[in-house]
């Protein structure tokens, strides 16, 4: 009797310590990366046993072998959505149009997820009702004519109760001179991920002229807020990791893409003084998010 | 093991970017992480971050760029009107004066003017060339107008307040635009203006050519050309280094409305105003910059004419100036409390042939640092501090203070109780005064027993003013209606003055002081805006060395106001009407002379347009459409006045 309760308990530890084989694949080296891979392993539990290559040294691993694949970046994910003989295929760090464009094809592992690097557009609509409470038009910029897109950002504006103001931009015009035109002394700048507007070339005349007007921005990354934005909600790379840890130890569910549970805030308090608004703690604020 | 999460919200939710990928495939690759994590230059950095008018320890008008717009001015201290307590007044078509609560003459205005942060006064006589700035109306981006003793953070000179004009940023105006102005009395003005972004890169560069003839009895018109570049360099994302480089070149008509004209003949002079900026501004963190500076600013005034007095004479008027600034200055900020402090180095360096014709120094050198803090104390209060140190080779060493207490009853309503004591130096004139003319010296020895006009004869001392305030600025109607309160009682001591008569000299001690209140009110209705602004003064005379008592006492206008009204008739008709009112005060000209008062009502009325799929604007502006007399000398009575202007992107 003594001796099958031990070898079952010998067998149930066994179990419970059953090892299990990740392979972090990273797009390319960079410290976003490293940084990425760094969080992500401090993260992981002790029974998972994790590697890493790059997509240049893919050839020299045996896919097959690894229990998970996890993809950080584009351009590994691009690579490994188009490779076989993967068990379990997890994406993460990517933003939403090439997870849409990944979930267009057929998942050649036996199960594929996307860990997103944006936000729901929900948690920013309640950032700003909770900053600006009434009397405010949140204003969003796109060059998008998707008119799906365009519903349902009216679709959750009306969810809010939200004034929302959508400003049409042609590209190929002087970019911050249309956005700007199209913005009035009671608008907030809600600055959703659009690279035709939003980027290094652009992003101080349209950050000047809008504090110009009393405009207040809110950002979709942390470098908004440090550039001169009244605040920013996004994802840190902690945050993305975090998600990634949590579908890399459990990958039982149906959804395919995941935005980040997690988030941070980051307020420009020199800004938010000049402009005289008056905003609550970040802790506060977090909580009030769902 | 977790539970899956998101589930429903994912449902719910969206992002630009899946949206984009269904609909606009070429753009999926254009969205990246490093879009996520990629740093942007800082672009607001703490120290360009304007202070809320709520906490500030003075009072503050902000000008902005719809203001001027609206106004329809085509000269920039015309755009002071809408600034409480603010007088603007005329010497001839193309010298302007402007000054705070009073204006004697249109030298030492008692003022700083800056530039984006650039000191525009001339260290010999202290007036402002106004028209030879070096920037056009276009460029403005905003004026803030700091009514009260500021030499605490701006240094002696800021005596009664500060005028702050700020240009636009470069990146602010890409692509190519132009602007006419054609109207009466020779109205002829150019603008173009080219902005380009090259990656880090943002320039500007502006050319103007501005004409009119001056008052219609006067030989005062102006011809003004005017190049200026203005270059933000981002280095890094942390490090922006901003150059400015202004040229103006002016050939001006030049009579004298009240002198003998023989004396003074009409004749042509020519002014060249340069100057070089460049500022580094450097970013530690959100709430930690500092920023160096150095400018240079040549001034040069050449005024030489054949004269008449018992016999034929040479008069040189020039005066050539240079002043070299180098200023550096750290801000940090956190939740509650602001801290700057700064060291400046100035030299100022004049030359006069008859104004300074021999005088013993030609050269100033100053030396200020300055310390201004904000602490908020709690929700409801906030202290302000602001300590400035000078030292000036004229004028020895002075320490400026400002201390005040803003208590806020409410978002929406503040009490603001403030003291400020300040200083003004001697300019270079009065302090060395050698007004000599050679060929006149033996006739005026014969006749007064010196040759010598005016001369130096004593150490002169700074000027004073010490100021308290109480002030209220109350928000209501959700904001769309501010007032702004001010009552002050101000004390000017140790004041500079001339003994006019031949031989005469600049001394110290005369004293007065004011009383009064200040009040501005904007309201936004929809699609109208309505700004009022109106100052009572009560002065009254403490001490007179040469100058009249009559001088202080109604020498300043009891009572002065405006009223702006904007109106948008549709999506591009938009008209403005403007009301500004002096009552009777000082003519520029002569001490003891006054003149009536004055009110004017301007109206401008815009229609914006489509031209070849470029913005195009045209406006017509009429000025003093009542046709009274205003500003200026007697003789300078303007008619009624018009313009069109026509603008366009290139």
């Amino acid at each position: 009797m003594a001796y099958w309760v031990l070898t079952w308990l010998f067998a149930f530890i066994q179990f419970s310590y059953a090892e299990e084989k990740v392979l972090a694949v990273v797009s390319y080296k960079s410290s976003l990366y490293e940084n990425f891979y760094e969080s992500l392993e401090s993260k992981l539990d002790e029974k998972i046993i994790l590697e890493k290559t790059a997509i240049a040294d893919l050839r020299e691993k045996n896919l097959s072998a690894y229990d998970l694949v996890i993809s950080i970046g584009s351009d590994a994910s691009k690579i490994l959505s188009r490779t076989g003989n993967i068990n379990s295929l997890l994406y993460t760090l990517i933003p939403g149009t090439l997870a849409e464009s990944i979930g267009k094809r057929p998942c050649l592992a036996k199960k594929c997820l996307s860990v997103l690097i944006e936000q729901p557009a929900d948690r920013y609509f309640q950032l700003f009702k909770l900053i600006f409470p009434r009397n405010r038009t949140l204003a969003i910029a796109t060059t998008s004519k998707d008119p799906g897109y365009l519903a349902q950002l009216k679709s959750t504006a009306q969810k809010y109760s939200t004034q929302l103001k959508i400003i049409p931009i042609d590209k190929n015009t002087i970019i911050a001179r249309s956005l700007i035109k199209g913005l009035t002394k009671n608008d907030v700048l809600l600055a959703l991920p659009d690279p035709n507007i939003y980027n290094k070339d652009t992003a101080k005349s349209i950050i000047l002229s809008a504090y110009h007007k009393n405009v207040p921005i809110i950002g979709y990354s942390q470098a908004f807020a440090k550039a001169g934005a009244l605040i920013s909600l996004y994802s840190s790379l902690d945050d993305i990791a975090s998600q990634t840890e949590k579908l890399a130890s459990n990958s039982r569910g149906n959804t395919k893409n995941y935005y980040p549970n997690a988030f941070s805030i980051e307020i420009n308090r020199s800004v938010a003084v000049s402009l005289e608004i008056q905003i609550k703690d970040i802790n506060e604020l977090m909580r009030a998010i769902k | 093991m977790r539970k899956p999460i998101l589930g429903t919200t994912l449902a719910l939710s969206l992002s630009l970017a899946s949206h984009q990928a269904q609909s606009q495939e070429l753009e999926i690759a254009q969205l990246s992480e490093s879009d996520f994590f990629s740093d942007f230059p800082v672009v607001l950095t703490a120290t360009r971050l304007k202070q809320p008018q709520k906490n500030s320890p003075i009072a503050t008008t902000i000008i902005d760029r719809e203001m001027i717009e609206a106004s329809g001015f085509t000269e920039i201290p015309d755009l002071l009107r809408l600034a409480p307590g603010m007088l603007v007044n005329y010497d001839s078509g193309h010298v302007l004066a402007a000054g705070y609560q009073f204006l004697f003459h249109r030298y030492t205005v008692r003022m700083q003017i800056l530039v984006d942060g650039r000191s525009v006064y001339t260290p010999t006589f202290g007036e402002v060339p106004w028209t030879q700035l070096g920037i056009t109306i276009e460029d403005i981006d905003r004026i803030e107008v700091i009514r009260g003793p500021s030499s605490s953070s701006y240094g002696p000179n800021a005596m009664t307040g500060v005028i702050s004009i700020i240009t636009r940023h470069a990146s602010r105006d890409k692509g190519a635009k132009a602007k006419v102005n054609i109207g009466h009395n020779g109205l002829r003005e150019s603008y173009l203006t080219v902005g380009e972004n090259k990656s880090a890169f943002d320039y500007k560069i502006t050319v103007a050519n501005r004409k009119n003839d001056g008052f219609e009895t006067r030989y005062d018109g102006k011809d003004v050309s005017i190049l200026n570049f203005r270059g933000d360099y981002q280095y890094s994302n942390k490090d922006e280094i901003t150059v400015n480089l202004n040229v103006n070149s002016s050939t001006l008509q030049e009579d004298n409305a009240i002198a003998d004209p023989a004396e003074h003949p009409e004749h042509i002079k020519k002014v060249l105003n340069r100057s070089q900026h460049v500022k580094w501004t450097h970013t530690l963190n959100n709430n930690d910059s500092f920023s160096l500076s150095y400018y240079q600013q040549e001034y040069h005034d050449r005024n030489r004419y054949d004269a008449f007095l018992v016999i034929p004479f040479d008069r040189d008027e020039s005066v050539k100036t240079n002043r070299q600034n180098l200023e550096f200055s750290h801000s940090i900020y956190s939740s509650n409390h602001d801290f700057s402090w700064g060291i400046i180095l100035r030299r100022d360096k004049t030359t006069a042939p008859q104004y300074l014709y021999q005088a013993s120094v030609d050269t100033i050198d100053t030396e200020q640092l300055f310390i201004n803090t904000e602490h908020r104390l709690s929700e409801r209060n906030t202290v302000n501090l602001g300590l400035l140190s000078d030292n000036n080779d004229a004028a020895g060493t002075t320490l400026s203070s400002r201390v005040s207490l803003n208590h806020h009853f409410s978002d929406e309503h503040t009490l603001r109780l403030s003291y400020a004591k300040s200083f003004r130096n001697p300019f270079i004139f009065e302090e060395y005064t050698n007004y000599y003319i050679p060929d006149l010296a033996p006739i005026l020895q014969g006749i007064y027993g010196t040759d010598t006009i005016w001369t130096d004869q004593e150490d002169l001392e700074p000027e004073e003013i010490e100021s308290y305030d109480v002030g209220l600025i109350s928000y209501f109607n959700n904001k769309h209606t501010e007032l702004d309160l001010r009552l002050f009682r101000t004390n000017l001591s140790n004041l500079i003055v001339l003994n006019e008569d031949i031989g005469g000299w600049f001394t110290n001690g005369e004293a007065f002081h004011l009383k009064g209140i200040e009040t501005s009110l904007k309201h936004q209705f929809d699609d109208t805006s309505l700004i009022m602004n109106y100052a009572y003064l009560q002065p009254e005379t403490d001490k007179v060395i040469y100058s009249d008592i009559e001088d202080y006492e109604t020498g300043l206008p009891r009572h002065s106001g405006s009223l702006l009204l904007t109106h948008k008739f549709s999506s591009s008709v938009s008209g403005s009407l403007g009301y500004y009112y002096t009552g009777e005060m000082h003519q520029l000209c002569c001490s003891g002379d006054t003149q009536a008062q004055r009110r004017r009502i301007d109206m401008k009325l815009s229609k914006e347009l489509r031209i070849d799929s470029s913005d195009a604007k045209i406006s017509l502006i009429l000025q003093n459409i009542t046709n009274e007399q205003i500003e200026t000398r007697l003789r300078n009575n303007i008619d009624r006045n018009g313009y069109i202007s026509f603008s366009m992107d290139l």
